[in-house]
């Protein structure tokens, strides 16, 4: 991550000086770190799709041009105002003299833009006006509610919202959930429309986040908890596990080890182009692994989900899953053997942060420390995630079944090489 | 048709006033994301590895899909206008079943029903192989797009009907054949063309269906391209190439329309007023026995079976247990079912309802504008909409708006309308174009006021088109999920995204459950409204 962040540094890590006094109030993207991985890498390794092209000139011609204007300030008021959920409980207004009520010096889209968005809106709003005041309830929320996306379904988050609100009464969790690629659309156009509207992230895989963290949106701070340092960076906790297995069909021999799977009949493996988890199979596993699958005539669907239903139905007679997928199909009786092969299966931790630009950081630390707590890892446990805190009690898993654990910091910056070695094998 | 100019003013206000919010900000805002922060790496997206497949795929798959769709679309509304063809009620609405189930549940339903292990396979040893491959794609993406080709034509049937003249072509010797191309065929050429258009912009948008069915033999298309993009890791680079690529389907679109717009627009409106009669000739009784006979065959295959295979899904408790009634179970019934769903199903039937009845009016506004110039641009725009996958859209709808309306049903229903514009339109502009202009001035000169003549004269003729714009757009976006799981928020969750929140892309049994659920919603509302929309499909005369 050396060249990719180095532009975050001078303004990004920096932030109580410079980010959060000129652009952190803006809940922006905060540091140039996004547009110089998308133009400006001079130093960076080798990480995804790195375009080869782009000088420090372009960079700079490149990034939104608020982040040059030093008048975040305005804007962020007059956005707290239209959003009573962001908006600070207390507004200083003497320290903020330039906020005009006129004051459009933030331009990010031409003035004229955005005066003429603001008119068609109001038009619409008009026009809507009697079916807003049928569904839209309020949308003023208690002091203590902060905002939480996530990619972790119902099942596991549920739970865990219900318990903390529970021990927390005064707490409040608004919930965004999205499967990931929805989530990353999402935190995508916040982020250019008004700022990272999350308080707490909590995404399914350390990919994602470090892109997070790389964007300068999260991170910067970690609770103190039990859970091991292999599941951890200064920007995030990973608070619950996925295990990457092999599941077979009933009549189907199950693999002793991944390299024999491939002998195991048609087999489907979950898409690394897709899937954070199969891409961590792959990194692990290696481009051989898979060309020897495709040898055998190994298909490539798109979600561990789908492998676990195509081999439920028969469609397929093994695949790769993720664990809590394939064993909550065979508790409902689906005919399917899950077995964790040699030298073991692929474990992908879902990490928790917290938003670098949030209004609510005490109340966003509060949630982040209770589920990286015993209390909340129990609760994550329950819910049938597996918990990170080695002896808290998950689901189902056999005693000493063998985990590996991919180098994630070096999957980031061999995942463009990786899914071209792997393109030229299964094709797109 | 004549308005005072006044009233054309205004019409074209509206419309362009409704396309610059639906459909010119979104997109603006789209390419200006894409200008911004990928200027210059076009090339670099474009020498992707797997892009020019990508591409090619997507064409392959749009113009066999419509040449799939358009032909065996136009015979189904061909043959269900013989009044005298048994059952033709039910053919008239099972035809349409495709349209209940979201994509992604009907493209696993079709693996359920005809892949390895299928139904088919269990009870007669049949497994399709090339179902999962380009050409169960196009299939299956065809037969979704039949029912939108079927409704544009047998609108076109009902509202340009000249059953005179092929009685006259027949009582002077002509055989059906001749029939068909000499008079049929010209007479429904705006709706073929019409349906052809619509049936390439909407498998050229199609994701699900390629992603569930196509990946498993490496046929990627450009959508499901968005798709990966989007997925793994949330780096700024993704997140722009999957607009620019959302983009490229856009130009792709405009090309493909514009064209289609300049080279028939013109050329296919006539200004004769249509008959009223729409007795069609009745054809002989072995005909209406095979063509019986062939309707049950195709329904079998392209709604019968995948649906059943569905059902069989949604009402038993593990993929790849037998469905005997040892195994049944009302679990992912339940699982739909809770008080939250109750909200959410409530507020999906309401958006969908609001945005219908909005469509229908917007949809009939730019078919009666589709005679003037800017009338024409506009039938072009609304289709952009279309095509684009529901993630992008929802994203240019997102910077655009949300900061004022994030997290309310209003951007979500934005969103419905942008996205259903051209659905509603297509259907309508096949109708228009043939309105009696002369009972309008009738009504006018005798004193109508304009708001008047539209219900009494104009209504009751395009009476068949505005239910079919409504009801097409009404199902749609009653199970609409990829829009609405991006852009929902507390308070504003619709019935797909509590259902696809507890169970992921995948995981069959509880979205099964959700698309009986639906269908049951929509059906028996549905079959009323058919009922009371019969009388323009008249009895045979006995």
């Amino acid at each position: 991550m050396t060249g990719r962040c180095s532009f975050r540094f001078t303004l990004g890590d920096a932030r109580t000086s410079i980010a959060d006094e000129v652009c952190g109030k803006c809940r922006r993207l905060t540091g140039g770190s996004f547009h110089s991985s998308l133009s400006y890498s001079p130093t960076a390794a080798p990480n995804a799709k790195q375009r080869p092209t782009g000088s420090p000139g372009s960079r700079t011609l490149n990034r939104p041009r608020h982040l040059r204007t030093p008048s975040c300030r305005a804007r962020s008021r007059r956005r707290s105002r239209g959003n009573a959920v962001n908006r600070p409980l207390v507004e200083d207004s003497s320290q903020t003299p330039e906020a005009g009520p006129n004051s459009e010096q933030h331009k990010y889209y031409g003035d004229d833009m955005v005066r003429g968005r603001r008119g068609t809106i109001w038009l619409v709003a008009l026009l809507q006006l009697s079916l807003l005041a049928a569904c839209n309830g309020s949308t003023a929320s208690p002091a203590q509610s902060i905002t939480l996306y996530t990619c972790v379904n119902d099942t596991t988050i549920q739970p865990v919202l219900t318990q903390y609100q529970g021990t927390h009464p005064a707490a409040k969790v608004e919930l965004f959930r999205a499967p990931t690629g929805q989530l990353n659309a999402r935190v995508a156009s916040d982020i250019r429309a008004s700022g990272l509207k999350a308080d707490v992230i909590w995404a399914c895989d350390p990919l994602t986040m470090q892109d997070y963290v790389a964007q300068g949106l999260v991170g910067g701070w970690t609770p103190e908890t039990e859970i091991p340092a292999t599941v951890r960076t200064p920007d995030y906790v990973g608070i619950a596990m996925l295990y990457l297995v092999a599941i077979t069909r009933e009549g189907v021999k199950a693999p002793a080890s991944w390299s024999d799977l491939a002998r195991a009949g048609k087999v489907a493996i979950p898409d690394p182009n897709v899937a954070a988890s199969a891409l961590g199979a792959l990194g692990f596993l290696g481009p051989k692994f898979y060309a020897d699958l495709r040898e055998y005539g190994a298909v490539q669907v798109g979600t561990p989900d789908e492998v676990t239903t195509g081999v439920a139905q028969g469609t397929y007679d093994a695949g790769m899953t993720i664990a809590n997928s394939a064993y909550a199909a065979q508790k409902k009786g689906s005919p399917i053997t899950v077995t964790w092969p040699k030298p073991g299966a692929v474990a992908i931790y879902g990490p928790i942060a917290i938003s670098k630009t949030t209004k609510k950081a005490q109340a966003a630390k509060d949630f982040v420390s209770y589920v990286t707590s015993r209390d909340g890892q129990t609760v994550i446990g329950s819910a049938g995630s597996y918990p990170t805190l080695p002896d808290v009690a998950g689901p189902e898993k056999p005693k000493a079944a063998p985990v590996v654990y991919p180098d994630w910091s070096a999957l980031t910056d061999q995942k463009a090489a990786l899914l071209e070695d792997y393109a030229k094998i299964f094709g797109r | 048709m004549r308005f005072g100019r006044a009233w054309v003013g205004a019409g074209l206000c509206l419309a362009l006033a409704s396309a610059a919010v639906l459909v010119v900000i979104p997109l603006a805002v789209l390419i200006k994301t894409s200008w911004v922060e990928g200027r210059g790496h076009l090339a670099d997206v474009i020498s992707s590895p797997g892009f020019g497949s990508a591409v090619a795929h997507s064409f392959e798959l749009s113009a066999a899909a419509t040449l799939l769709a358009v032909p065996v679309g136009v015979a189904i509304a061909l043959a269900l206008r013989d009044p005298r063809l048994p059952g033709r009620a039910f053919w008239r609405v099972a035809v349409i079943l495709p349209v209940l189930v979201p994509d992604f549940v009907l493209s696993y339903s079709w693996l359920m029903a005809y892949g390895r292990a299928g139904l088919t396979s269990e009870l007669f040893g049949f497994a399709w192989t090339h179902i999962q491959g380009p050409i169960g794609v196009s299939v299956i993406v065809a037969a979704n797009a039949v029912p939108l080709v079927y409704l544009i034509i047998a609108v076109g049937l009902a509202t340009r009907a000249e059953p005179i003249t092929e009685r006259a072509a027949r009582a002077s010797g002509a055989g059906p054949a001749t029939v068909l191309w000499t008079i049929m065929l010209p007479l429904l050429a705006p709706a073929i063309a019409t349906a052809a258009v619509l049936a390439f912009v909407l498998s050229m948008g199609a994701f699900a269906i390629p992603q569930v069915v196509g990946a498993p033999a490496g046929f990627g298309t450009i959508t499901t391209r968005i798709y990966a993009d989007l997925a793994l890791g949330s780096n700024p680079e993704g997140f722009v190439e999957a607009i620019m690529l959302a983009l490229l389907l856009v130009v792709v679109t405009l090309i493909v329309v514009t064209l289609a717009e300049t080279v028939l627009g013109g050329r296919l409106q006539t200004g004769r007023t249509a008959a009223r009669d729409t007795d069609w000739p009745t054809s002989s009784r072995i005909t209406r026995v095979i063509v019986t006979t062939a309707m049950a065959l195709y329904l079998m295959i392209t709604s019968g079976l995948p649906l059943l295979a569905l059902l069989s899904a949604a009402i038993t408790r593990a993929i790849g247990v037998p469905s005997t009634p040892d195994n049944w179970t009302t679990d992912n019934f339940l699982a739909v079912l809770t008080p939250r769903t109750g909200y959410a199903l409530g507020r999906s039937l309401l958006l969908a309802l609001a945005a219908a009845s909005v469509l229908i009016v917007l949809g009939s506004l730019a078919a009666a504008l589709g005679r003037i110039r800017g009338g024409r641009i506009l039938s072009v725009l609304i289709t952009l909409t279309l095509v684009l996958p529901g993630s992008t859209l929802a994203v240019g709808f997102l910077i655009g708006y949300g900061r004022w309306l994030a997290d309310t049903v209003v951007i979500i229903l934005i969103a419905y309308l942008a996205k259903l514009w051209a659905l509603a339109h297509r259907p309508m502009s096949a109708a228009v174009d043939r309105l009696p202009s002369a009972s309008l001035h009738a009504a006018r000169v005798s004193g109508a006021g304009l708001p008047t003549a539209l219900a009494t004269v104009v209504v009751p003729l395009l009476r068949p088109a505005l239910l079919a714009a409504w009801g097409l757009c009404f199902l749609t976006a009653l199970h609409e999920v990829t829009m609405s799981s991006l852009l929902y928020g507390p308070g504003s969750e619709t019935l797909a995204v509590v259902v696809l929140n507890s169970a992921e892309l995948g995981n069959v049994g509880a979205t099964a459950a959700l698309s009986v659920l639906v269908t049951a919603i929509v059906v028996l509302p549905g079959a009323a409204l058919w009922v009371l929309s019969r009388p323009t499909a008249h009895r045979p005369r006995a």
